[in-house]
């Protein structure tokens, strides 16, 4: 009995801990920050202002997502060079500005 | 540019670009796989050809409006060349337009993404995309000829405009994105670049020099509706004359002037109107010519009188001294200055008569009144020249009391001593197109004499 509860004791700090920590992560650390600095409604600040702005971090940033074959060969002066194709250059016989 | 570079995308400066977040090929079209045929298959080279369907998502205050812009619609070449003739040959204008006119229209992205097609194109920045286009790849790729030389000073002896060797100021310092978009004016469209309201004006930041009360003698002496501001403040320009069109055996497109001259000219106001009361200001004269089309059909342009070919022109070449505001003979009675019909091409008499002057104003009476301490002749109050070479012929210093005066004090309204048919009373006339306009302003009140300028063509 006296070894049971030498292990259990332990045992119950250990889920109480874990416990605890799993409810502080289950709020994500956007809203956690948010209420840290939110002002309650009716306190000195307007109603244009009871909802704080996100910080731009909170913001998804937003998805990059080029045509990746366009790119990797518009991007590569070699390779342009290699496959341009001279355009048939017709002279106009132009006399005069224009 | 080589053909390679200008289409060259630099990733790094385009990755920082909103527009890099749109997939290439919503734009352009074709497809986004390895091999170069099949990538560029159904491939648009400039999606804002269709600026609203392209761009008029998210810019829908402008995009839409495309059709409305004279940068892309290019009405001023329809306004006057169809002005020239009668509408059965409008067709062939069209044809016409179409080989020599039609690569000058601009869309959003050749002012914004690329340089124009007609200097071949080739992205400006990576294929960035520029809020503001650049004066020298965007603006004077296009007007080089005229604006870009005269800004830049580029003609013998001139100096560039003041605004540029001064301020070094750009085309979109004066030019508002509005104007060049023909935003500003979509309840009423214009036709060409001087339809309307003037904008830019030289008011909008010189407004207290302006006319009577700016404290400048020669601003208050000549108010604001006697002269437009390059009368005095623009230096020589070039003229171009009798542009042939023409097209090679295989079919390619070409041109040939005549005749190009560097000069400045004052005569009447063509447009003068509420918006731009001046009643003279700087005539340019236009390569127009009758047989401008001629490749393309006979006398196509066959109402060629019912325009004038020395037309309003707005020189971009300011000074604040020119050989203007050298002394008051510079002007007044020097018709070496003014677009005196000795200087219009006799088959052009009829097309110019409106703008035509006799005879340069001769000196006021009452200049020591008007301008008190003035010396005419020139030593005092005269504000000297900046450029060289662009003065006018030299007159002789002309005092105007060994000058009789003449009958009236209006040298228009003077009947010159001449030959030349202009001089003749007008042809008497049925068309109501001849009548001459109604008007409140006493500079429009016919002279007693008849003055054959004012009388339009016979028709």
């Amino acid at each position: 009995m006296k070894r049971s509860l030498l292990f259990s004791v332990p045992l119950l700090l250990l889920v109480l801990i874990g416990l605890l920590a799993a409810g502080a992560m289950s709020q994500p650390p956007v809203q956690a920050a948010l209420q840290a600095t939110a002002t309650p409604v009716g306190e000195s600040m307007g109603a244009a202002t009871e909802m704080p702005a996100a910080s731009p971090e909170a913001l998804p940033s937003p998805t990059y997502v080029p045509d990746q074959n366009c790119i990797d060969c518009h991007s590569n002066a070699e390779l342009l060079q290699q496959i341009a194709e001279e355009p048939e250059v017709v002279e106009a016989p132009n006399e005069g500005s224009g | 540019m080589e053909v390679w570079e200008r289409v060259l995308i630099d990733p790094e400066a385009y990755q920082q670009d909103v527009h890099s977040y749109i997939p290439c090929t919503d734009c352009h079209g074709g497809h986004d796989v390895p091999d170069k045929h099949a990538a560029h298959e159904g491939m648009v080279r400039d999606p804002s050809i269709d600026a609203d369907a392209s761009c008029g998502e998210c810019h829908p205050d402008i995009a839409p409006y495309q059709e409305q812009n004279l940068h892309f619609n290019l009405a001023g070449y329809d306004t006057k060349l169809y002005g020239r003739s009668l509408p059965e040959n409008h067709p062939l204008i069209e044809e016409g337009e179409s080989y020599h006119c039609n690569n000058c229209h601009a869309t959003c992205g050749q002012c914004h993404v690329s340089q124009p097609t007609s200097v071949q194109g080739g992205l400006l920045s990576g294929h960035v995309f520029e809020r503001t286009p650049s004066m020298s790849r965007n603006c004077t790729a296009c007007h080089g000829s005229r604006v870009k030389n005269e800004y830049t000073g580029a003609h013998e002896g001139l100096s560039p405009d003041v605004h540029l060797r001064s301020a070094r100021m750009v085309c979109t310092d004066c030019h508002t994105a509005g104007d060049m978009h023909g935003t500003d004016y979509l309840d009423n469209p214009h036709n060409h670049r001087y339809d309307g309201a003037q904008s830019p004006t030289c008011e909008s930041c010189h407004e207290d020099v302006v006319g009577v009360g700016s404290g400048n003698p020669y601003h208050e002496a000549h108010g604001t509706e006697i002269l437009s501001c390059q009368v005095c403040h623009s230096v020589a320009y070039s003229n171009c004359y009798e542009c042939h069109l023409d097209q090679t055996d295989e079919g390619v497109p070409y041109f040939q002037l005549q005749d190009e001259e560097i000069g400045f000219y004052i005569g009447r106001n063509p447009l003068r109107s509420p918006d731009r009361p001046y009643r003279f200001v700087p005539l340019r004269h236009v390569p127009d010519f009758p047989d401008l089309f001629a490749f393309y059909g006979d006398d196509i342009l066959n109402n060629f009188d019912a325009l004038p070919t020395w037309t309003y022109a707005t020189p971009h070449n300011i000074q604040r001294n020119t050989p203007q505001t050298e002394s008051c003979e510079s002007c007044h009675g020097n018709d070496d200055i003014f677009l005196t019909p000795d200087k219009v091409r006799p088959e052009e008499l009829q097309a110019n008569a409106s703008v035509i002057v006799l005879h340069a104003p001769p000196m006021p009476e009452d200049i020591e009144s008007l301008l008190p301490g003035i010396i005419v002749g020139g030593e005092e109050g005269a504000g000297g020249t900046e450029t060289g070479g662009a003065a006018p012929a030299a007159t002789p210093t002309l005092n105007p009391l060994d000058v009789p005066p003449p009958t009236s004090s209006d040298p228009l309204d003077a009947p010159p001593v001449s030959s030349d048919p202009l001089d003749a009373p007008p042809a008497s006339s049925s068309d109501p197109l001849d009548a001459p306009p109604v008007s409140s302003d006493p500079l429009d009140t016919p002279p007693a004499t008849p003055d054959p300028l004012d009388a339009p063509p016979s028709s």
